[in-house]
């Protein structure tokens, strides 16, 4: 009994591999057949990774000759053992007369022993009826790896069509590239002591610190590019640079220059007129409203602390002034309150204004909210009241 | 091989042994966590420094900065400082390139940069106490060596240390000194302060901090202690030149 199961595994070995696999010792029967020794019985099937188009077809292949790449290996790429059947042992009792409407999966079952009548069906795709035209193959449709073993891409053998058009490898930067230009500010690491940069138009890059009460906005160092001149006032040293005040600070143990000055951007959205000030969001803040402020904060109204910045406050004492003067207590500033606040009286004493500044008030007095006059009266504004703020 | 295993073996049996013993003593009487001649010592070296009325003394700080969790980079700093402790003070800092004066002369303190030629100064009437503690509130600054100078933080080391020890003597500079240790479960220190009875001052101080990678340390060095030094007119009051540059100096907000 032991002797003929010996004999049986010896059988299935020699049928499973070709001679020279046993000679050789080697008994994978998928190597076995890649290299062309294919044998007999049982284990004639497909290796898994055939594809599915290239060398499925049998022997009796129309004859159209274009379904098949042109470029296709020759005889001579072929593995040239000697050991490949022939053509002979190709089934070809059952091909049927036409195609088969469908396609097998890309990883079939084993072959069957006789070849069925048809294709198995479960393919993704009906298969177009007649023979492949020329380079027609979709692309992708061949299984990865399944090139023939040792045969690589036969010089100028590339499928017909070539990359698609417009078609450049990783990283191509054609002659002439410049990178595009990106408007600053760019983005700056932060410093090594005094953190994040933030930018200004105005004031190029500076730092910020918070204090105890109030926001340190400053630089490390007075900028190069513009003429800085030193200004001494009540003991401290400024610097004047191109029209942004600069205060010399002694902050964590270094000599740092705060901007005293607004910036542009804030100058210019400050309010030009009283007229239509209110409680906003965000709060409006200028010289104008530090003057509202102190007008009311004269007059007895709490306003808090005369900031120039339109908070609840104000508007809670400018209701109240407003409900006092027998007006409706809006919050707005509106002709009548301008005129009750005494607006108007300085407009009275002032001499007729220049042509300039009354001008620029009248283009602000669109904003008036209410009253016909109000535009009249913002015509005569007088230039140190509020109109006075610097334009860009 | 075999000789490198012996060897090997040589050297772990007699530290295990003594560990051994370490341990085994450690069960039969165990030490006090505060080795009172050390506390004595330290009383010593403090209530002699806070009697001095006036001072002056040379410094040398090292101190490492761990950069990426493994390179250890050493910095530096020194100085001199002159107190008056009725109401004077004068320092001087070299930090890398940076220079700073500090004067105080009981109405006022200002801090110099001699080398942009800026001063800040604020107004303050105290004493030195005061003012260390004023500075580092509202302005988050730390005088040099104030926790040796000031009287109040005597105790500074030693009340904040969970355990000293006493280590021996040892010398430093050429100068007979008792080798103390402190630690707490933040920090360690070492102190080698003068076996000097008349005179027991702090020679040494070393620090490290057992959370950070590398295992920082500053290291100050003290020299030529002066308990008589021959202060001139003048000298804790700042006098700006005419193109010295005031800076503001604004609080910051603390911690």
């Amino acid at each position: 009994m032991k002797r003929f199961f010996c004999g049986l595994l010896i059988a299935s070995m020699a049928i499973g591999t070709s001679p020279q696999g046993v000679i050789s010792l080697s008994f994978q029967p998928s190597q076995a057949e890649a290299r062309g020794h294919r044998g007999g019985g049982g284990m004639s099937s497909r290796p898994a990774g055939r594809p599915s188009g290239a060398k499925s077809r049998p022997a009796s292949r129309p004859s159209s000759g274009g379904a098949r790449p042109s470029t296709r290996p020759s005889a001579g790429a072929r593995p040239s053992t000697g050991t490949r059947p022939s053509a002979g042992t190709r089934p070809s009792t059952s091909r049927p007369a036409a195609k088969p409407a469908s396609r097998p999966a890309a990883t079939p079952a084993p072959r069957p022993a006789a070849k069925p009548a048809t294709r198995p069906a479960g393919g993704t795709t009906a298969r177009p009826p007649g023979s492949r035209p020329p380079g027609a193959r979709p692309p992708g449709s061949r299984p990865p790896g399944s090139r023939p073993p040792g045969a690589g891409r036969p010089p100028g053998s590339r499928p017909p069509g070539g990359r698609p058009p417009g078609y450049h490898p990783p990283h191509h930067r054609p002659p002439g590239y410049r990178p595009p230009y990106h408007r600053p500010p760019y983005y700056r690491p932060p410093h090594y002591h005094y953190g994040p940069y933030y930018y200004n138009s105005g004031w190029g890059w500076f730092f910020t610190a918070v204090l105890v009460s109030s926001t340190l906005v400053y630089v490390s160092d007075l900028p190069t590019e513009k003429d800085c001149q030193k200004v001494q006032e009540d003991g401290e040293t400024l610097y004047l640079c191109d029209g942004v005040l600069y205060r010399s600070t002694y902050y964590e143990d270094d000599k740092v220059y705060e901007i005293v000055s607004d910036s542009p951007e804030e100058e210019a959205a400050g309010p030009q007129t009283v007229f239509g000030l209110s409680l906003t969001d965000p709060m409006t803040r200028g010289d104008v409203v530090k003057e509202l402020q102190q007008k009311l904060s004269d007059l007895g109204y709490d306003v808090g602390t005369p900031d120039g910045v339109f908070g609840s406050s104000t508007e809670a004492a400018l209701q109240w002034f407003q409900y006092d003067s027998e007006l409706e207590p809006t919050g707005i500033v509106d002709a009548e309150t301008a005129k009750k606040l005494g607006y108007e009286q300085q407009l009275a004493d002032e001499p007729p204004a220049a042509e300039g500044s009354a001008e620029g008030a009248s283009q602000s007095s669109g904003e008036v909210p209410s009253g016909e006059d109000a535009g009249e009266t913002a015509t005569q504004e007088p230039e140190d009241s509020t109109t006075e703020a610097p334009q860009d | 091989m075999k000789t490198f295993r012996t060897a090997l073996f040589g050297l772990a049996l007699p530290i295990t042994l003594s560990f051994g013993s370490a341990l085994l003593a450690d069960d039969t009487d165990d030490p006090p966590a505060k080795d009172p001649r050390a506390i004595e010592i330290i009383e010593n070296a403090s209530v002699h420094l806070k009697n001095q009325q006036n001072l002056s003394v040379n410094w040398f700080i090292s101190y490492d900065d761990i950069v990426d969790g493994r390179e250890k980079i050493a910095h530096t700093r020194s100085g001199t400082t002159v107190l008056a402790r009725e109401g004077g003070l004068y320092s001087y800092l070299e930090d890398g390139l940076k220079t700073r004066e500090f004067f105080f002369d009981g109405a006022s303190f200002t801090v110099n940069d001699p080398d942009q030629n800026a001063y800040a100064q604020i107004l303050f009437s105290g004493d030195f106490e005061n003012l260390v503690d004023r500075i580092k509130a509202e302005y988050d600054l730390d005088l040099p060596i104030w926790s040796i100078l000031s009287t109040r933080h005597k105790g500074h080391y030693a009340d904040a240390a969970e355990q000293i020890a006493y280590l021996g003597q040892t010398r430093v500079g050429g100068e007979l000194a008792h080798h103390l240790a402190l630690t707490n479960h933040d920090e360690d220190w070492q102190l080698w302060i003068a076996d000097d009875e008349e005179n027991p001052r702090i020679i040494m101080i070393v620090g490290t901090d057992p959370y950070v990678q590398g295992w920082p340390q500053f290291r100050v060095y003290f020299t030529d202690w002066d308990f008589a030094p021959e202060i001139a007119e003048g000298a804790f009051v700042f006098t700006p030149d005419d193109d010295s540059e005031r800076m503001t100096w604004p609080k910051v907000r603390s911690e």
